[in-house]
């Protein structure tokens, strides 16, 4: 259980990461000075989409670990 | 053509670390030697097209930052839109330094993204299961490494260029020692995606392998016509070091009954067949597991 809620927490971090990135791309837009510098968001809005899916790939994959660890264990006994 | 053909032959090595077990297909170990420096190239050149400027205002302006921040030096950015590249530091007292695409170090940046895409899976199921993440951390991580490095290569040189260095004797001496960075990335990148190691090692172990049969096929004639074969081809067959194949051949001639004579194994008529099996097994002379 203790671990279970560890890795909810170090999702919940990258995920807010993830955000925060959004955020800085979003902020940093309006304040660059070159000439097509909405380019920026152009290129790094879809690397920010394939990152959240990872994420969200990860987190599928660690609760499926989690469960079947869980499964296995709830056999034994 | 006849090579490759060889090679799809030969069965497939399985190399196991850490517990794992690595696989390759010939397809995947292709694409990567093609794809990895393709894709970098390609994408150098999308990152140095007039549109993505944004990327040099940034690294300007960051540098520029911490230029006034640790050494409150009065550095500006200043955008000119003239010539093939348009940012410029401007270092009061100085000459302008120009800024061009290389010093981004998105060059670097996109060899490592390059190779990391391009790294073949391992065709084993449990060892793939979770390459996305493990390749996602590796990327993300050597990235921010080469910008942070970049950065900070860029601080170097333009402070020493503001004490009064000479632009040129700084420039390329520390550009070029800042790349042992690469040599600590590669580490870093082993610890993530050994497939990239694992796989160039399996590459070198599917090309020796015609060479290693071949060898066998030899030693199985000589037997097989002389009874005798030589110490030293039998070593080259087996792979072995010096120490670690004198104490086996040793222990085998005691097991198998063989000779030793001088410079040759004798092998008695009666396990001619025997020893031709044994040597012709994936690892040579293993016993069976029963």
């Amino acid at each position: 259980m203790e671990q279970t809620t560890l890795k909810k927490l170090y999702f919940w971090a990258i995920i807010t990461l993830n955000l925060l990135f959004a955020f800085v791309i979003g902020f940093t837009i309006p304040i660059l000075e070159t000439k097509n510098s909405y380019i920026f968001g152009f290129v790094m809005i879809p690397l920010l989409i394939i990152l959240n899916y990872i994420i969200v790939d990860r987190f599928h994959y660690v609760i499926t670990q989690l469960n079947d660890k869980g499964e296995r264990l709830n056999a034994k006994d | 053509m006849l090579k490759i053909k060889e090679v799809k032959k030969i069965k497939k090595p399985i190399i196991e670390f850490n517990e794992r077990k690595y696989i390759f297909s010939i397809k995947s170990l292709v694409l990567f030697v093609i794809g990895a420096p393709l894709s970098a190239w390609l994408v150098y050149l999308f990152f140095d097209m007039e549109i993505n400027y944004w990327l040099h205002e940034i690294v300007v302006k960051q540098t520029v930052y911490f230029l006034n921040l640790f050494f409150d030096m009065g550095a500006t950015a200043e955008y000119n839109r003239v010539g093939k590249y348009h940012w410029d530091f401007i270092i009061p007292g100085k000459d302008n330094i120009s800024f061009e695409t290389f010093c981004t170090g998105v060059q670097a940046i996109v060899i490592f993204v390059g190779v990391i895409i391009f790294t073949p899976h391992s065709q084993d199921s449990n060892t793939k299961s979770d390459i996305i993440w493990r390749k996602t951390k590796a990327l993300i991580i050597s990235s921010v490494i080469f910008y942070v490095v970049n950065i900070i290569r860029m601080l170097i040189q333009i402070e020493l260029y503001n004490i009064g260095y000479e632009w040129d004797d700084i420039h390329f001496s520390i550009s070029a020692a800042s790349s042992f960075i690469a040599a600590i990335i590669v580490l870093l990148m082993h610890k993530w995606i050994p497939e990239f190691i694992i796989s160039i090692i399996y590459v070198g172990t599917l090309i020796s392998e015609p060479v290693k049969q071949g060898r066998k096929k030899k030693v199985k004639e000589i037997v097989k016509s002389t009874n005798k074969v030589e110490l030293s081809l039998m070593r080259k067959v087996l792979r072995m070091d010096k120490k670690n194949y004198i104490k086996k051949i040793i222990e085998w001639s005691k097991e198998y009954v063989y000779t030793i004579e001088g410079d040759y194994l004798i092998v008695p008529d009666e396990e001619i067949s025997n020893f031709i099996e044994l040597l012709m097994q994936d690892k040579p002379f293993a016993k069976k597991k029963t």
